[in-house]
């Protein structure tokens, strides 16, 4: 009887156990897939993964809609409103919009869709937004000069051998980890 | 043959379709893999979680690898492809001011989406941030970043043959240099996981090494 | 490092994939020469035309993106031109000197010569070798003469859109002449008034210089 109940709990344990930690897919298995998508969205649109593109985009749009005649005039986003087509109808904004319905889908298969602020234990809600906004000026202007993310310019652009790809991964990688070892705080308790 | 849109053998509006499907695979592969867990991504700098690397350079080199074939067998020609042109000095200050982005922010542009689609709301902040940080640049654009955006123009370059060697080449090196990075990078999450608890590794989606 | 077994099928194919790359044949060297399948196709898109209307409006309002590209010969050039505009031969147009103007992703290049035909083979040549930004005047200098400097009146039965366009076009030309177009007679005398008269400078660099964002 004792037997029985301590295998029951046992049993209980291990549930609430897997209840609390996040199973995520084997990386190399992700890794491969997504390979496999680059390859795809090459042969069939001739476009690279990508999401900054999509987010100058929509800020494109956003101008083009206050401001015309600014947005038109303006010098960086004036070419693309030229053609007189709507700058959200460009294949990443409509990725975009696959990318969120993915990760809806993703997350709500691994019981991951919940409102919350992930951070590191020891930093507090309002320093983790903070940086959290600084850190998104910091790529918004960065993917501008840099000519694409993460997605677009380094893991598309090393796909197909483009020298522009590496370059973009010693910059982000490269210096990610020296300002790594210098913002180490945000992310690791140090004993101070 | 390929690629297929460029060259009029789709119509625009099942581009437009495949445009979305691929982007929910992306979403959904990004988020099963764990992207949308900003601690999982600054892990990698710091060695705690080597699950960027994994999932990146196995993506990078299986595209890599599967394009090339592709090329030799004549479905795809890769000129006709998205193919970024090099601009380095732009591309290397603006990927540095990325990877400072990346340490504070802890997401990138792609992984905050998926972030913020399962309700990581530092992640739409972080989104928030990014916005402004292209309306700055964009009103910015003339007396700021016009002259440093186009510098340094090099224009479609193949870093293979700008190194000398042939395409193939190349792509066995970084393959050789991606499986000992794994090795590297797993050992030291090895032993930086090794003292941690696997309380905290929970929410990682790690496991204690034995 | 402990694999399973998936883990081991992909390194395995990896591997195998890099040893058999060290084999294939490189992507080409110089690459930039577009398919012809794809430049016919590109060629019957009409997204490349700018008609004088359009390209009226984006001079008036100074348009800084906008950079005029005469194609002619020299002496054409020099006998009459629109102002602002860049002289690149035929010739001349796959020299490096105008690869800033030809070759890039951040101007709209407008290309003109006296009809479309000239301005189309110089755009053919530059798209087969894969530049961007590139745009051609529809109907070159003769039908800007004809809308733009000279508009003929529609009948009085003619539609609103084409008496909204008569109002922009004899407002555009008093814009681009100084003279009212009523006062033009005949279209022989018009370049001769146009080229004396104040016209607004595309003035591109100045701008970039200068900078003001608002």
């Amino acid at each position: 009887m004792s037997n029985k109940r301590k295998k029951r709990t046992k049993w209980l344990k291990q549930f609430k156990f897997n209840k609390r930690s996040n199973k995520y897919i084997n990386s190399y298995v992700g890794g491969f897939l997504l390979g496999l998508l680059i390859i795809v969205a090459l042969y069939f649109s001739g476009e690279g993964l990508g999401s900054s593109g999509g987010y100058r985009d929509v800020a494109v749009a956003v101008l083009d809609k206050v401001s015309p005649d600014y947005a038109q005039g303006n010098s960086y986003i004036g070419p693309r409103l030229a053609s007189g087509e709507s700058p959200l109808k460009t294949w990443l904004v409509f990725e975009l919009i696959g990318v969120i319905m993915g990760a809806i889908l993703s997350g709500a298969i691994f019981n991951r869709l919940h409102l919350r602020i992930g951070k590191a234990p020891h930093i507090t809600n309002k320093k983790r937004l903070l940086f959290a906004v600084i850190g998104g000026i910091l790529w918004g202007v960065g993917t501008q000069l840099g000519r694409g993310c993460t997605s677009g310019l380094v893991l598309s652009g090393m796909a197909v051998n483009s020298l522009s790809g590496y370059i973009g991964l010693i910059g982000i990688f490269g210096f990610g980890f020296i300002f790594a070892f210098i913002f180490k705080s945000i992310w690791i308790k140090t004993n101070k | 043959m390929g690629p297929l849109y460029p060259q009029g053998i789709i119509n625009s509006e099942f581009n437009i379709l495949i445009a979305v499907l691929i982007g929910a695979v992306f979403g959904f592969i990004l988020e099963a893999s764990g992207f949308t867990n900003t601690r999982k991504l600054a892990g990698v700098f710091y060695g705690y979680d080597a699950t960027v690397i994994k999932v990146f350079f196995t993506a990078a080199m299986t595209a890599a690898i599967g394009l090339l074939i592709m090329h030799y067998l004549g479905w795809i020609d890769v000129k006709l492809t998205f193919y970024p042109k090099t601009f380095w000095i732009p591309t290397l200050i603006g990927g540095a001011i990325m990877g400072l982005g990346f340490i504070v922010g802890g997401f990138c542009p792609g992984t905050s989406l998926c972030a913020a689609a399962t309700g990581k709301i530092d992640a739409v902040v972080f989104i928030g941030g990014v916005m402004l940080g292209i309306f700055g640049f964009i009103f910015t654009y003339d007396w700021l970043f016009a002259g440093l955006r186009k510098s340094g123009k090099m224009g479609d370059v193949d870093i293979a043959q700008w190194l000398g060697i042939s395409d193939g080449l190349f792509i066995f090196i970084m393959i050789i240099i991606t499986l000992v990075s794994f090795v590297v990078f797993q050992k030291w999450q090895d032993s930086q996981t090794k003292n941690m608890e696997q309380r905290d590794l929970n929410e990682l989606g790690l496991h204690k090494p034995e | 490092m402990k694999t399973n077994l998936k883990e081991k099928i992909i390194f395995a194919l990896l591997l195998i994939g890099g040893i058999a790359a060290i084999f294939m044949p490189n992507y080409k060297k110089h690459p930039k020469v577009l398919r012809s399948e794809f430049l016919l196709q590109e060629l019957n898109k009409k997204e490349r035309y700018i008609s004088a209307d359009e390209l009226a409006k984006s001079l008036i309002e100074k348009d800084p993106s906008i950079i005029l590209i005469d194609v002619r010969s020299k002496e054409d050039y020099g006998h009459f031109t629109l102002d602002g505009a860049i002289n690149v031969p035929m010739e001349d147009l796959l020299k490096d000197d105008y690869l800033g103007y030809l070759d890039q992703d951040v101007y709209k290049t407008v290309l003109f010569s006296n009809g479309t035909s000239l301005a189309d083979e110089a755009w053919m040549i530059m798209k087969s070798h894969a530049y961007e930004g590139n745009y051609v005047l529809k109907g070159g200098l003769n039908n800007w003469f004809k809308t733009i400097i000279d508009p003929q009146k529609p009948s009085e039965i003619a539609e609103m859109p084409e008496r909204e366009a008569y109002e922009f076009r004899r407002g555009a030309s008093m814009f681009f002449t100084g003279v009212s177009a009523g006062g033009v007679g005949s279209s022989g005398a018009a370049p001769k008034k146009a080229k004396a008269a104040p016209r607004p400078m595309v003035k591109r660099k100045k701008k970039a210089v200068s900078g003001g964002c608002g």
